[in-house]
């Protein structure tokens, strides 16, 4: 089958995520980088950094948490808006709109799924705070920071940016800029389904989780939610969630609010509709 | 203990030790810097040393321009010692972007070292790309104020040889 005879094929809610998907990568991804461009930057470095504000630096104080703050202004709104929808109708930007995953994720797919590695196995919240605890604390008690090193929202965008600007070809030419590429290669383009990096490493995605799981509580948010009464314990679910947010005990599915990425990848794929996007 | 404890241990466990690795991370060929630039000389974030034994080093320079008005700045290179050699280098930045919609000025260098207009109180980005130097060697990153000829940042980005210490930021 053709890949465009495929597409066809797919289910409404999987082609309407993947141009979501597509849209973000054009607003935010050079060589355009519009949404970028309107808050004078060409990536998503510098203002519109996302993921630099709330470092504490080697020598915290307030005044210099508000100065991170000013000086990525537009990367802070961005966190704010993103945990905002989140909290209301759950993960929306991480599973349908951020073009870092997204661009990791579609990449993953375009591979053979014998060459992509399951990062499954290892259970993500543990981890994930874990490396997520380093991210924030590193510098100030003087491991070093890990920052821009192996960040994803850095090094995707220089790859789309490459072909146009020399800069971006400079910065994969150094140490740091090879070590960021191959932390997106092994836990982005390979791992099965695309979300490692998302999964263990993101500090946004770290953030949005809680945000999602805090949310998940009130009644009248929408979240991915199974009903009971009509899920079967197939198993359909755990097998296709690219985060390992599901898990049948007890011959019944649950999807675990702080892993579960939205993507709706289990809701299309279950045989009796156990599982929708609704409220509690 | 139940097995599902000692599992969530190891994996807090293994998580720290990624981020660490992660954090200790430095990069022998690059150098983030940051810099304040002003008609006083301007300031430095942190030194700059370099391990000598690459071929080539990137310092990505993020300078902010410290003044009320626009100014026309030139990123110069020169070896911190008198009649000394300086090595092949070249400035790069990431700005303007690939396809430019026009809604900014952007702050990037030309292939003269020039930044055309610096906006005040804006940051940018500067890319040094420099041949590795025969020896150990200081060299300094030099921006001029085109039109009073005045310096605004002199940055000094130490070669060391491998005993000599070095430091990476982020």
């Amino acid at each position: 089958m053709s890949p465009i005879n495929s597409i066809k094929g797919w289910d409404r809610r999987k082609k309407v995520r993947y141009a979501w998907i597509i849209a973000g990568m054009l607003l935010f991804l050079p060589p355009v980088a519009f949404l970028p461009q309107l808050v004078g930057e060409a990536n998503l470095c510098g203002k519109l950094c996302p993921r630099m504000f709330y470092i504490i630096g080697a020598d915290p104080t307030w005044t210099k948490i508000g100065e991170n703050v000013l000086r990525m202004w537009a990367g802070a709104a961005l966190v704010g808006a993103i945990l905002f929808v989140t909290f209301f109708f759950g993960r929306l930007w991480c599973g349908h709109l951020c073009p870092i995953g997204g661009t990791q994720e579609v990449v993953s797919k375009l591979l053979p799924e014998k060459a992509t590695i399951d990062y499954r196995k290892i259970p993500a919240p543990p981890f994930r705070y874990a490396y997520f605890s380093v991210y924030i604390l590193g510098a100030t008690v003087g491991i070093g920071s890990i920052a821009c090193k192996f960040c994803n929202f850095r090094v995707i965008p220089f790859l789309f940016g490459s072909p146009f600007v020399p800069t971006y070809q400079a910065y994969f030419m150094t140490g740091v800029g090879l070590a960021g590429l191959a932390v997106v290669v092994l836990t982005g383009f390979l791992a099965w389904g695309g979300r490692g990096y998302c999964n263990y490493l993101c500090p946004i995605g770290a953030l949005d989780a809680v945000v999602n799981r805090v949310g998940a509580n009130l009644p009248f948010v929408k979240r991915m939610r199974v009903t009971h009464s009509i899920c079967t314990g197939c198993g359909t679910c755990q097998r296709v969630c690219p985060m390992a947010a599901a898990q049948v005990t007890n011959g019944k599915a649950d999807l675990d609010p702080i892993s579960c990425l939205q993507c709706r990848t289990c809701e299309i794929n279950c045989p009796t509709a156990a599982i929708a996007w609704r409220k509690k | 203990m139940s097995a599902k404890i000692i599992k969530t241990v190891l994996f807090i466990a293994l998580g720290l030790g990624v981020g660490v690795a992660a954090a200790s991370y430095q990069s022998r060929d690059s150098v983030h810097a940051m810099g304040l630039m002003n008609m006083g000389g301007g300031k430095v974030g942190h030194p700059v040393n370099m391990k000598l034994g690459e071929d080539r080093y990137t310092v990505a320079a993020s300078l902010t321009w410290l003044n009320k008005k626009p100014g026309d700045l030139k990123a110069t290179l020169e070896n911190a010692a008198p009649g000394e050699a300086v090595p092949q280098h070249r400035f790069m930045s990431w700005y303007p972007p690939a396809v430019d919609l026009g809604f900014n000025h952007w702050n990037g260098v030309d292939k003269d070292g020039v930044i055309h207009g610096m906006t005040p109180f804006a940051r940018t980005n500067l890319y040094t790309v420099i041949d590795s130097p025969q020896r150990p060697a200081v060299v300094n990153l030099v921006m001029t104020e085109v039109k009073s000829g005045k310096r605004v940042l002199t940055m000094p980005i130490r070669f060391v040889g491998e005993d000599g210490g070095g430091h990476e930021s982020h």
